[in-house]
Order: structure tokens, then sequence, then C-alpha cells
């Protein structure tokens, strides 16, 4: 086991960023995907999708053993991707649970499925969790892709006030974390993703008055850089905080922009730019993972999450006949029309998913596909909704990840084992090599067996 | 087990504080502990992590205030001495309670009020938007994509919540851009677009548009509204014009009208005025016999400004003209059609099976079913404005705004002198203070080489506009402490960030010219230069942002615009009512503040604002036209905002009312005493049951008859229940399901009422909870921090100022204003815990921290 790399602190990632030195290009970067005469193997991308307030898990497990397994009701419409995805049972997030902090299981799965911590319970302004693995991955390797991490979400919090018993709100809305105070919120509007992965620019402008208004913004960024370095020697520890914030946000997006000046492909998205959010949400997923496999495909980052809802929410499915929220009716109690309608969504959810695979598999590169050169997870941070249970947790894994991963089985692991531990494991195949995650005790087995 | 601790302030009026300590502690209070407590709160045996024994003197108590407070509100309760244990007399109890209260408002009474530290605040996205406005004049609500604000207290305006992440930052440098460009060059070419407005539609249950209203509709076919607004037909919708210019509306209707009928007109308004209208609208009905609307579209070609506008389209005097039998206004005396030939789906196929046979048989019958005489019914008249797609702009106006350009071009030469004054008085009003030399040059730099680049004159002007836009110092208000180091001691904040707290306070926005200038002559301190400038800013139209920033979130309206009520329960809620509901409460708060009413108005003001589809829905007559009026509602069961559908709405769930959101939601807004989280693990309600075969009171009886349970919702349930009678959506009800509503109830304090009218009148009879409520919102709100214990002095000044001045709404915000954090700050301190970000600020009550996602009845 290579210990390469600590776990990131704070401190780390701002000191690193107070220098005006700009990273390295680095030439082992492969120009992405200019044509098929690359012979090179592809980078691995590693994409979470988070769904909300776990499962009914007696529809969730497959019945059969590890080679031979059928799909249960919820995970059918995943029948034709069988051999394309490990279902993994068995892992939980013991950081979920109270451990005398009271209530509050939502904001501590959204918090902790990623990080591995147990977050800390305020609903001020010091929120802690830790650095959650998609951060882990863009802090190392984000500077190889456009983005060093993208955020998507479908549940915008515009004006819900409601936050889990002396939690912050925060703790709901992201499931990433680039360090322990500061959540990256999902971007939930479909038209501004694309227009960040694309450009709002007036492509059908002439060069000469594009090239100009690049050196704007950039002659902008510096004028702003140096007016905050001046600004910084005058202030207090909480204000300093506040505009390093700030100061991180013009680093990160110089450093986009020194990347895409030196990218030489054009790459024409094949869907057009979304005017907005589809009014029914069988369509707003399926464009989410639409752009999730643009983003794939223009190498426009290698580290996502997608959460089809924040944790804890309170959706309606109108569409397919439950006008009721999706919360509520998770707290079951045995009540079988309640467990009957949260089937019902948790299988709508696989449904969509189950479009994003076939999209996926359907995307050729090179000699494989886009599902072969990638990971996809699945999965929740709480298992049973009603006992708001963090054990034996929903958990997907697609795709081969560069032959890193052998799909087509379901894997049992004995009870206690760390979901960070599969977190480990896959950074292991991005290349990411931190000593561990959260609570993580070790490797998971078997899920390379080659 | 870990009981969520919480505790509740009352602020106690009367107590004699000031008087050396008695021997109450060592005669009463003692003695009650050592028999009563200390044999479970000792040092051997912590019960709940509590050693009494350890409290010898009075003073001991001040000291471990949250210790004492849970020991209070625990005495208070009647949850210690636990069940089952022997329990003091009533009198030795309330000693003692009295006792322990005492000393809290000694402690208070002699606390140093201090100033505190607010972290530089992030502009959020209302004042963004409100900012951009007063600077460059564009109206376009730039900030309308911008991930939403994080939110504490209550408010998403607290310095120290606000945080600032990379998407953010693209946004604002993207929002800049596109501002600095609209304000000086006009939208430019702007491609037409194409966007469908199509509200979410339920058929009713019997398959018929509009028979869901059947038994409920407060209209006929002779007495109705003849603008068609408020009727289930229309369609709402708000719609951004990206410029000012020529719009396609394509008008899709649905439904049937009865034939014959005379063609009826539709109309198009915009922000409640009518604009357009196309005239014959029924002429081209596809199926004369069955009168379908079906694909009968129609376009129409609108001028509209640029902007956000409420856009409606509706039938007028629908109902006019229909087939004699309906004996509605203006007749249709035609004859009626002749019945459908349907011989063609009847003839039999010539090898037809049996099957097949009896199928038409079948069908026959049907059919003949149908054709059979019906009686006339309101609703056969099914038409409904299915989507409207608006198309455009065409021939739009390209040319920058008159009012942007003024702003900016403070002169009128292509040289650089001007472009030193434009720079330097842009700069100025966006950072909110007098610019230096050196900071005017450096943007003076980007302009020159952005010229250098050969963009033009207003281009490179364009660059530093642009700059200063993202610059920390536009988009934080950043307050700078002097650099002498006394820490601890409170300095005033400089005139300028005054000018600055005072204008993001009132108006969400920078401060005008007359704040900057009574800054720069620094009088703003001035006793009656401030309360007169307090006074012009709540009289000017931006004080609105008052009502819509501090009003939406403190009284949680603004979460009108995330509801779902489940329709198929709740048909009547169309996005009008949405719509209507919101703005009554909106009015209603702004007229408190226009006429510098009391604020105890909000508790039982006896009048609202209403349109004629609110009063409809309301049960109030007489109230006709899409106008918003002031109602009188005396002899109705309303007053306040507790009873407006706004309110009702937010406290409810999508698919029934909740008496613990309610109760909640009046005990944190209303009367300062918010209430902890449940407890894990809370069984559900049986929602199948409510109404059905168990009311709703019955299903709650576990709240009472738990005694851990009943603590919080013996406060919460009672106050709920007062408030039956209105449904999710607010509207009046006198059963639920199948059982009568009773709304009665009796509050902790023992004050009983009967209904929600009573029932404000009794929260009314306690100003003193509901000044203490709002002051400490609207302080907050004001300061952008939460509040600490040494604000309970000044938190106690202005309650009292207000009470003295009749509660005019004026002079709780003038209260506010003259208050010692509010003028001063503390300076920067100079202790060890520098490099982690601020200890979590102890809140006097949990304002703001709602209750979780966990659905509790």
């Amino acid at each position: 086991m290579l210990v390469t790399r600590k776990h990131l602190s704070r401190r780390t990632l701002l000191r690193g960023l107070g220098t005006a030195v700009a990273l390295p290009f680095l030439d082992s970067m492969v120009p992405a995907f200019a044509g098929p005469s690359l012979g090179a193997t592809y980078p691995n991308r590693l994409f979470f999708t988070y769904i909300p307030i776990g499962a009914i898990m007696d529809e969730w497990f497959p019945t059969g053993g590890e080679k031979d397994f059928e799909f249960k009701r919820i995970l059918k419409p995943l029948t034709p991707y069988k051999n394309d995805l490990m279902v993994l049972g068995g892992l939980d997030h013991h950081t979920g649970y109270a451990l005398g902090d009271g209530g509050g299981d939502h904001a501590r799965a959204g918090a902790c499925y990623l990080t591995g911590v147990h977050p800390k319970k305020t609903s001020g302004a010091d929120i802690h969790a830790g650095v959650s693995v998609d951060q882990i991955i863009a802090a190392q390797n984000g500077n190889k892709t456009r983005f060093a991490s993208i955020e998507l979400g479908c549940d915008d919090t515009r004006t819900v006030g409601a936050c889990d018993s002396g939690y912050s709100c925060a703790y709901q809305n992201s499931v990433s974390w680039r360090t322990p105070n500061s959540p990256m919120p999902p971007e939930t509007n479909p038209r501004i993703v694309f227009e960040r992965m694309f450009g709002t620019e007036d492509l059908s402008l002439p060069a000469d008055v594009r090239a100009r208004r690049a050196a704007a913004r950039k002659s902008i960024l510096d004028f702003v850089s140096e007016d905050t370095r001046k600004l910084e020697n005058d202030l207090g520890p909480e204000d300093k905080h506040k505009i390093d914030e700030y100061l991180y946000a013009v680093r990160e997006i110089e450093q986009r922009i020194e990347k895409a000046e030196h990218e030489q492909r054009e790459f024409t998205p094949s869907i057009g730019k979304p005017a907005g959010v589809p009014v029914l949400f069988a369509d707003y997923l399926k464009l989410m993972f639409d752009i999730q496999l643009l983003a794939m495909q223009a190498d426009m980052t290698r580290s996502l999450t997608f959460m089809v809802g924040r944790e804890g929410s309170q959706r309606t499915y109108d569409e397919i006949g439950i006008p009721e929220p999706h919360h509520p009716l998770t707290h079951h109690r045995g009540n079988k029309e309640f467990i009957e309608k949260v089937t019902q969504i948790n299988s709508f959810h696989a449904t969509q998913f189950a479009y994003f695979l076939g999209k996926l598999k359907a995307t050729k590169e090179g000699d494989g596909t886009l599902l072969d050169h990638s990971m996809v997870v699945y999965g929740s941070g709480i298992a049973d909704g009603s006992e708001h249970s963090h054990v034996n947790l929903p958990m997907i894994v697609a795709g081969r990840g560069n032959g890193a991963l052998k799909p087509g089985r379901f894997l049992k692991y004995a009870s206690g084992t760390p979901t960070t531990n599969l977190w480990l494991t896959l950074l292991d195949r991005m290349d990411v090599h931190p000593e561990s995650v959260g609570d993580s005790t070790g490797r998971l087995e078997h899920l390379t067996d080659i | 087990m870990s009981t969520p601790r919480f505790r509740f302030l009352f602020l106690a009026p009367v107590l004699a504080f000031g008087a050396p300590p008695d021997g109450t502690f060592q005669d009463s209070v003692q003695p009650m502990l050592a028999k009563n407590c200390y044999g479970c709160h000792n040092e051997k045996l912590t019960s709940g992590g509590l050693n009494l024994t350890a409290y010898t003197s009075a003073d001991a108590i001040t000291h471990d205030r949250e210790k004492w407070e849970m020991v209070l509100s625990k005495l208070q309760a009647g949850e210690m001495p636990p069940k089952g244990m022997p329990r003091p007399d009533g009198a030795q109890l309330k000693t003692v309670e009295t006792w322990i209260q005492g000393e809290f408002d000694r402690a208070d009474a002699a606390m140093k009020p201090e100033s505190g530290r607010v972290t530089a605040r992030r502009l959020n996205r209302s004042e963004y938007n409100n900012t951009l406005r007063d600077l460059l004049g564009v109206n376009n609500n730039p900030a309308r994509d911008f991930p939403q604000d994080d939110s504490g207290y209550g408010f998403d305006d607290i310095g120290a919540v606000l945080s600032l992440s990379p998407v953010l930052m693209e946004q604002y440098l993207a929002a800049a851009e596109k501002e600095v460009h609209l304000a000086l060059f006009g939208p430019g070419k702007v491609q037409p677009t194409v966007v469908r407005h199509q509200p979410v539609y339920r058929p009713g249950t019997d398959g018929g548009d509009n028979s869901r209203f059947a038994n409920t509709l407060p209209y006929s076919l002779t007495n109705y509204d003849a603008t068609g607004l408020a009727l289930p037909s229309a369609l709402h919708a708000m719609n951004y014009f990206p410029a000012e210019g020529e719009y396609i509306f394509r008008i899709d209707p649905e439904g049937s009208r009865p034939q014959p009928s005379d063609p009826f007109t539709v109309a198009v308004w915009i922000d409640g005025k009518q604009v357009a209208k196309i005239d014959d609208f029924a002429s081209s009905i596809t199926q004369k016999t069955f009168g379908s609307l079906e694909g009968a579209d129609k376009t129409v070609r609108i001028h509209i400004p640029a902007g956000e506008h409420w856009v409606a389209v509706s039938a007028l005097n629908l109902y006019d003209g229909l087939p004699a039998k309906y004996k509605g206004n203006k007749p249709n005396m035609g004859p009626e059609p002749p019945a459908p030939d349907f011989s063609a789906f009847l003839k039999p196929k010539p090898n037809a099976t049996p099957e097949e046979l009896k199928e038409l048989e079948e069908r026959r019958i049907q059919i003949a079913k149908r054709r059979g005489p019906k009686p006339p019914l309101i609703t056969d008249v099914s038409f409904r404005v299915n989507f409207v797609e608006i198309t455009g702009p065409f021939e739009a106006n390209e040319a920058p705004d008159p009012e942007s350009l003024k702003k900016i071009f403070v002169c009128n030469t292509q040289d650089p002198a001007c472009a030193r004054k434009i720079v330097a008085n842009f700069a100025r009003r966006a950072y909110r203070r007098p610019v230096t030399p050196v900071e005017v040059n450096r943007l003076l730099t980007l302009v020159a080489d952005s010229r250098k680049r050969g963009d033009s004159f207003e281009q490179s002007i364009g660059t530093a506009l642009e700059a200063v836009l993202v610059s920390p110092q536009f988009l934080f208000r950043i307050e700078h402490d002097p650099k002498v180091d006394a820490a601890g001691t409170d300095h005033p904040v400089g005139e300028y960030e005054l000018a600055s707290r005072l204008s993001y306070f009132l108006w969400s926005s920078m401060p005008d010219d007359e704040l900057l200038r009574c800054a720069e002559q620094k009088t703003l301190r001035k006793p009656e230069v401030l309360e007169a400038q307090v006074k012009r800013m709540l009289k000017d139209p931006k004080a609105q942002a008052l009502v819509a920033d501090f009003g939406g979130q403190w009284l949680e309206f603004r979460g009108l615009e995330s509801v779902h009520p489940d329709l198929n329960r709740f048909g009547r809620f169309d996005d009008y009512l949405k719509m209507s509901e919101m703005k009554e409460t909106e009015l209603f708060f702004e007229n408190i503040m226009h006429e510098d009413r009391s604020v105890l108005d909000f508790l039982n003001g006896k009048y609202t604002f209403l349109n004629e589809k609110l009063a409809e829905f309301y049960g109030i007559k007489g109230v006709m036209g899409p106008e918003f009026r002031k109602v009188d509602l005396t002899g109705t069961p309303r007053a306040g905002v507790l009873t407006q559908g706004s309110v009702l709405t937010v406290s409810s769930y999508s698919t029934r009312t909740s008496v613990v959101l309610r109760g909640k939601w009046v005990l944190e807004n209303l009367l300062n005493a918010p209430v902890p989280p449940p407890p894990p693990n809370v069984p559900l309600l049986d929602e199948a049951k409510v109404g059905t075969s168990m009311s709703l009171r019955e299903q709650m009886e576990q709240h009472r008859s738990n005694a851990i349970c009943a603590t919080c919702h013996s406060r919460m349930d009672p106050i709920g229940f007062g408030l039956e009678n209105f449904d999710a959506i607010g509207q009046w009800r006198t059963e639920d399901g199948k059982f009568p509503i009773d709304p009665s109830g009796t509050l902790t304090n023992g004050k009983t009422f009967k209904g929600p009218e009573e029932l404000t009148q009794v929260l009314a009879a306690q100003p003193a909870a509901f000044s203490g409520a709002i002051t400490e919102k609207m302080l907050t709100y004001a300061l952008g921090r939460g509040l600490e214990p040494y604000d309970r002095p000044t938190i106690k000044g202005i309650v009292n100022n207000l009470a003295q001045n009749d509660y005019r709404f004026s002079s709780l915000v003038l209260g506010i204003v003259k208050s010692l954090p509010f003028q001063e700050r503390s300076a920067r301190p100079v202790r060890a815990e520098e490099s982690t970000p601020s200890k979590p600020a102890r809140v006097l009550a949990k304002t703001g921290d709602r209750a979780s996602n966990v659905s509790h009845p």
C-alpha cells in the first residue's frame, strides 16, 4: 500500500493558494481525445450519483449469489446493465449515527457520505465536516481538466427553510466538501451548467473580438487579486476567512482560463443548450445525466457529484401519482402504502440511472465505451429512512474503470465494513492515494478480482 | 439518552432587580434542592450531567447560566422532579422559580452591553440586484441564476454564514460583464427565443375540466368575474422579457364551449393591465358539434417593456353568449346543432365475430346514453388556457437605457480627464466611500490597457467598471477597526460604514447620494439628521426591500415560492392565488410601515388587502376586480398575519394542515419562544385515518398523554388547533373530512380561546412577548449577526422604547438604528482563537433554526 499523500488539511490548501505561482502544466496530461489515433489509456473518471433518504432495502438487494443474482423490484430497470455494474452490500457509515448528538440523521447522512466524518452539530457559522472524496481527487488531479470538479443537483434549495434538528442546512444541501468548512453547493440549472462548460460566449463573434474580451477578463482578474491582497493586511481573522474564500475562487477561475487557452481541440456538444429546468422530473434527471455524459466526453472533469435530491428531500412525484413529499413517506413505520410509494420513487430514480448507464455504454471512446473508462457510484448515506439506519447501505458501482473493476457481481461485505474503505479503493483507481479517508480501515477486497 | 437541550427566554418584565441578594438562596432554595434534587444530582450521581451540590452560593448560579436556564425551564414545565418522585408544594416551587429568574434579571441588568462584531458581509442576491439597479440603472434581475445564499438565524444576510464559492465568483464575473455591457451598450442583438408557460393541470374526478370546482364555485353563470382573471380558466405566470420589443403570444386553448355560442374574447394582461385582446376567439371552433376548442390556437403580437412581468391570459365575459338553455347573459338564440352521426362507428364489419358484434352493441348503448337529455351545467363551459408561448423579442430596442448612461457618464468628452471623473465617481459610489487617487490610478491603468488592445473609449471604461463590480470592496461590506488595539472596547463605525449599514438595512441597497453626502459632511450621527434620514428612507419606494427581504423571511412568506400543495386536494391553489396570497402579506406589511402603525397590527389588525380572487377565496363579498384594496375584516374570523393565506400555507404540509408546524411558527416568529427539535424515532401520524376514522385532535392525543412529548407540544399544539379552521392553503372550513373542527385550546399560561379570532386576541394581550420577538428578528437582520447574551440590555432598551411610543413601526426601526451594536463595533479581539473561525454565537433564542425535515404531526 503506497502512501504518497497525506490527508489534505485546509491550511495546506490555503497556504498553497496564497502564493501566486501558477500550477504546472503537466506534460503528461493526455490531450483530450483528439481522435481515435490516440492509443494511450484513457484517464479514469469517478462520478457519484446520490439518492436521498436511502431505499426500501427489502426491494433493493438482489436475490441470488455473487454472479447469478437477480434484481428485485427497485433495481430491475438496471437489468440490461447487470454485467456492467456491481451491487455492494454490507457497507456502513458509522459516522452517520447520532453518537450522542441527538436528532439529525439527514444532515449527518449527507455530510458523512463522501467524507466519512461525523459532522459538527451546529446551525451557525461554524460548520465542520471533512474533505469529500471528489474534492480529494480535485485537489490532486483537478488541474488536468478544465474543471477540478463539478457539483450538480436537482433540489433547488431556494427559500427552503427547514433544516435537520439543529444542523445547518449546508449539511443536507451538498455531499461535496472542499474543506471541512466549505461545502460545494450543487448547481441545479442545466442551462447554467451547460454555459459553464461551453461558455455563454457568443461563438459567432469574430475571433479578434473574442480575444479582446478574454484579455479584458484576465486583466480584471489580475486587478482584483492584487486589490484583495492589499486589503487583507487590514482585516480581522473572521473577515480574512471570507476574503480567503474569495481569493480561492478567483484563483480557480484564473487556472481554468489558463487551461482553456492551452486546449487545442474544439468539442461540439451533442445536445443543444438547455433552456432551463424541464417540467417533468424524469426529463430533468435525464438532462442532468446527459450533461454528465458531455462532461466525460469533453473531459471537462473527472470528478463529479450529482444529487438527485438533497438529503431529506421533500420533492413530490406527481408525475407518477405520488403527491406526498418524499421525506415523510420514508418514515413508513411499516405502513404498507407508504412503503409502496417509496419503492416506486426508488424505482423511478433507478430508471433514470439506467438511462445514464445506457448512454455511457453507447458512447464510444477509442476501442471501448465511456462506461469502460469510468466508475459511477449510485448510493445513499441512509439505508432505511424509517429507522434512519446507516448500515448495509444501498451502493452500486457501475463501469469498468479502465479495467480496474470487475463488474457483473453482487458482493456482500462483512457487517461493519466502512464505506470509506470503498472510497479509498476507488481513489486508488484514480491514482490518488491518501492514507485514509474519514473512518476508513483499509482497502476493500474483491472489487477487482481479475 | 440524550434529550435535546433547550431553553426559552421569557422576557419577564416586572421583577425587582438591582437589590442585593437576600438570604432566599440559603433559606428557601437550597433546602428545596437538597430535599428534592440532590438525591440524583450530586457529585457521585451526576444525572443528566448535572451536579447541583456544587452550587453553594447565589453567585455561582449566574456563572453557569446555561445550566440554570435548563433547571428553570424543567421546573416550570413540571418535568422535574420526575414523575413518581416526591414533589415540593406549589408555593415552594414558585419561590424557587421566581428566585432563579430574579437572579437572571439581575445579571442581565448588571451586564454591560457590547456592540459585538459583524464579519464582512457579502452582498446577497437581493442586495446585489438592488445595488446594480441603483448603480447602473439595470433592472433585469442579474442575480437570478446565482446559487442560493446560505442563511443563518433565519436570514440570508448574516456575514459569518454567507460563503463565496468559485461557482458564485464565476457568476459575479459573468454578471459584471453582462450588466456593464447592458448599461453602456444596451441589450444589443437579442436572439428571439420561445418560452412556454404551461401550468400544471389536473382533470376533475369525472374527467371534466372544471368539475373539481363544481361544488365550490363562488360564482354563477350570471354573476362572475368579467375580467376572467379570477376564474380557474385563466393562466398566470411571471415571464422575463430580455429586451423591450415585440413579442408574439400564442395562446393554446383547451376544453369546449357548448354550441351554439357567441365567440368570446381572450385578453392578455401585463402586470395587471390589459394590453391586448383577441376577439372572436371561439369563432374557429374546430368541431362545431362538440364545441371543442382543441387546436384553436390564436396569436397576437404585443409590445412589451424589458424586465420581469406578470403575464396573465384570461377570457372576458366568458359566460355571456351561451346557448339560451343555459339562461346566462346575452344568450345565443341560434338553433342547436343536429346530433352527431355515429353510424360510421356502428357499422359492423362484413365478417364480424360474435365478440366484435357484442362490442358494437355496447358502444351503441353508450352513445345512446350520452345523447340523452342533460341539464345545462356551468361545467360544460370548460374553456381554459392550456399554455401560452411567448416568442421574441422582435424589433427590439437595442439602445442603452438613457438612465443608465446618465448614472455612469458624469461628463461627455472622451478624454483622460473625463475618464478619470467617470471612474472615480463610479468607484466612490460602488465602494460606498471616498476613493484614493492611488485606487483611481490603478483603475485607469485598466482603462489604458484596454485602449491599447483596440477597445473604444466606452469599452475601456466598461473594463474598469467591471473590475469594480468584482472587487471585494464592492462585493463585501467591510468595516475597518482603528489601528490602536484596545481589545474589548467599542468604537463607533465610520460615517460611511454607518451609511451603508443604514441603506442595506432599510433598502437592501447602496447608500444614495444624500446619505453619502451626510456621511461626507459627518452629520449622519447627529440625532436629528439620523432620524430625518430614517424617516425619509422608510418613505422611499426602495423600502419595499424591507418588506420583501425582512418580512419575507421573518414571516416566512418567501417560502410561498416553493410550496407544492397537492392539487388533487387543493385544486384552487393556482399560480394566481399563490401570487395574490404573497401580495396580500406584502401590502399588509408595507401599510404598517408607510402609515407608521403599531406593530401589534401584525398580531390583530382587523383589516387586510385583497383582490377579487383572494376575497372570493376567503369568502368575503363585495370585492371586484384584480386590483388590491384595503378591506375591513370586521365580522370575519380573520385578523393579523396569522390568518393570512401565505402564513397558513407555508406552515402546512402539501397534503394537510399541521398543528405542530403552525404552533411552531407562532412560537418562533411572534412570541420569541422557539421550540427545540423533536427527539428521534417518533412514530408516524396515520394520515389515512385523519378525517376518516379519527380526528386530527384524537390522533394527537399521544402528544398530551406522554409527559415528555407534552413539554413542547402543550405549547405548540393548542395554537395550531386554534387555526384548524383554515385548511392547508388558508381556506376557511368547519369540518376536516367527516369531523367537525374544534378550534378551542389553552395556552400554557392558562389563557383559553375558541377559534382564531380569540386566539389572536389572546396573543395580542401579551405585547411584551411579541415586541421582543420582532425586535430580536429585526435586530438580527439589521446587524447581520446572531444575537449574543451581551445584547440583552440593548434588546430590552429597544422593547421599552417601542412600548413607550405606542409600538409604532418607526420607533422600532429608530430604536435599532440608534442602538449600540448598530452604531458601534468591538475592537479586534487579541486572543489565541484568532486562527479559527469564530466560536458559535450563543443565541438568546434560536431565531430561525427551523424544525427538522422530519414530519411529525
